[in-house]
């Protein structure tokens, strides 16, 4: 089964010049191994392939249960030369809470939890 | 020294809300405040705008700020540290004596100074952003470095209650207070490490307390219109618990401090300031009572040889317009209205082109609201972008009302480094001689 990123984890978008951090973090400590499968370069490029240009960093922080997303904009695309309407790129972590993914093998009925919604 | 420092941020952000930093003074039995007012475009504005005679160099809100909180930090024997600051530290603590004066109290006011940079830059450097020569940009207006502990120690050493500096590392701002108050060895990276994690968590104020946090039906936070500022408790060891005043909104706990931890670190390994390298991969939040969680476990490496500078340098104009179509079709008519624009402006300037909202089903009532936007080499061409805009009340699509429009000077920000010995941090008390 699939559900939005937004169901399993929170996450926060800041920005540094030309790169967005995105920090992903799991709502539920069973949701962390999930995100390091289901959170790659790959499907970050694809969310926001309209803003993210050139290589996407993925960072473990498995204390923190917590993934650390570093995407490079165009050069000239920071927040004061920015044409878009959200200079910084703070939109963009509430963009990729909305990315469908796979919950692998019936994790969530397996373990009697609720896909949704969780974290408190 | 004290066993446990109190510290609280009283703004994250130039346009912070003013009122929560007088709560955190007059109730939170602080040593030191912090304001964190200068993001990374800030101090070239101010620095245009000393130059033009447009307004102040220094934070434009600062006066206010301190006409709120200069009394209450005399009365509490609270320090303030601030980078408001920006580009002309002297001047905003000479404001700020003057103010305190008027309230009937006396601090020692001290200014920071020496992060300006601009005239000793290797302009043939590679720009961060794009590796292009500094110099490549049009013409560089002003350059900053990061100055860190070293040099906002002295002023609070020789006794400083109020501490105005320019560009410093935001941590750098909280981790001298607590070096200066707990008596922490500037040589031991492990406490650097510990009082930079602390700083970074407090750095953006609210943001740490439930601001920035609230999802309706998957995040709740109570009363977000009265968020209280965060606070931290910090112990000689190092470690801390992150709270806020009782009967404040927002709330504190592992997901708030989570997503502030993790906020703009780019490599969670190194996390680089001018006064340590930080390692937040065996930090632990731990929710030790209601709002409270206690932080632990930062590493802590040698400081970077060399200072982080942002230069800031003209970058064009840009063009800004907005109208509205509503009803069936209206999406239809808006992305029209764009496609207007972009052919006017063909070989004017590019553009970008944004249609909000709306459906594409043209039977559905909608509402739509086309923005355009261009960046480009002079003022007349980025007007260019509000008169094609404003021209669609009348030669444009049906129905379309509510345009707004606005053009403006973009100072672009660069990134490079200088040399340690090129920057020579000099603390000013002013006032001293009528004192």
């Amino acid at each position: 089964m699939s559900v939005p990123l937004r169901e399993i984890a929170h996450a926060r978008a800041g920005d540094k010049g030309n790169l967005n951090t995105i920090a992903v973090i799991a709502r539920e400590e069973h949701w962390y191994p999930v995100l390091c499968e289901v959170v790659t370069p790959d499907l970050v490029r694809e969310v926001l392939a309209d803003r993210v240009r050139g290589p996407v960093e993925v960072h473990r922080v498995d204390g923190l249960r917590a993934l650390i997303v570093v995407c490079a904009r165009a050069w000239d695309d920071t927040v004061t030369t920015s044409v878009h309407l959200d200079t910084h790129g703070k939109t963009l972590a509430g963009r990729l809470l909305g990315a469908r993914v796979a919950l692998p093998g019936g994790r969530a009925g397996s373990e009697g939890r609720p896909v949704s919604p969780s974290g408190r | 020294m004290p066993d446990v420092v109190r510290l609280g941020c009283g703004a994250g952000f130039a346009g912070d809300r003013l009122e929560p930093a007088v709560d955190l003074v007059e109730r939170g039995g602080l040593d030191t405040l912090v304001l964190e007012c200068l993001g990374e475009r800030t101090v070239s504005l101010a620095s245009l705008r000393s130059t033009d005679g447009s307004g102040p160099g220094h934070d434009p809100l600062l006066r206010r700020r301190l006409e709120l909180l200069l009394e209450p930090l005399a009365r509490h024997g609270t320090r303030l540290v601030t980078n408001a600051g920006a580009a002309d530290p002297v001047g905003a603590a000479r404001m700020a004596w003057g103010l305190a004066r008027e309230h009937g109290v006396a601090p020692r006011v001290a200014a920071v100074t020496g992060d300006d940079v601009l005239d000793r830059i290797d302009r043939t450097a590679p720009a961060w952003e794009d590796g292009r020569p500094l110099e490549a940009h049009g013409e560089l207006v002003s350059a900053n470095a990061y100055l860190g502990v070293d040099a906002l120690l002295p002023a609070l050493r020789e006794g400083a209650d109020v501490v105005i500096a320019g560009r410093a590392a935001d941590p750098s701002l909280f981790l001298a207070p607590l070096l200066d108050s707990l008596g922490w060895d500037p040589e031991d990276t492990g406490l650097l490490a510990a009082g930079t994690l602390i700083g970074h968590l407090l750095e953006c104020a609210g943001q740490v307390t439930g601001g920035y946090f609230a999802d309706p039906g998957m995040q709740e936070v109570p009363d977000p219109a009265h968020l209280g500022f965060p606070l931290a408790e910090v112990a000689v060891d190092g470690t801390a618990v992150v709270t806020k005043l009782p009967g404040t909104g927002g709330r504190v706990d592992r997901r708030t401090v989570t997503e502030q931890l993790t906020y703009e670190v780019t490599d969670p390994t190194a996390y680089l300031t001018p006064d340590v390298t930080l390692d937040l991969t065996g930090v632990r939040a731990q929710e030790v009572g209601p709002d409270r969680v206690r932080v632990a476990g930062a590493r802590g490496r040698v400081r970077p040889d060399r200072l982080k500078v942002s230069v800031g340098h003209r970058a064009g104009f840009r063009g800004e317009g907005e109208i509205s179509y509503a009803g069936p079709g209206a999406r239809a008519r808006a992305l029209l209205a764009g496609e207007v624009v972009r052919e006017r402006l063909t070989g004017v300037l590019p553009v970008r082109v944004d249609v909000i909202g709306g459906a594409d089903d043209p039977t559905e009532v909608g509402e739509s609201r086309l923005r355009v936007a261009g960046l480009g080499p002079d003022r007349a061409v980025a007007q260019a972008v509000e008169e094609e805009v404003t021209a669609l009340y009348t030669c444009g699509p049906a129905g379309g009302g509510g345009v707004r429009t606005r053009s403006a000077e973009v100072i672009g920000i660069l990134s490079t480094t200088v040399g340690r010995d090129q920057v020579t941090p000099h603390t000013t008390f002013v006032g001293t001689e009528t004192r």
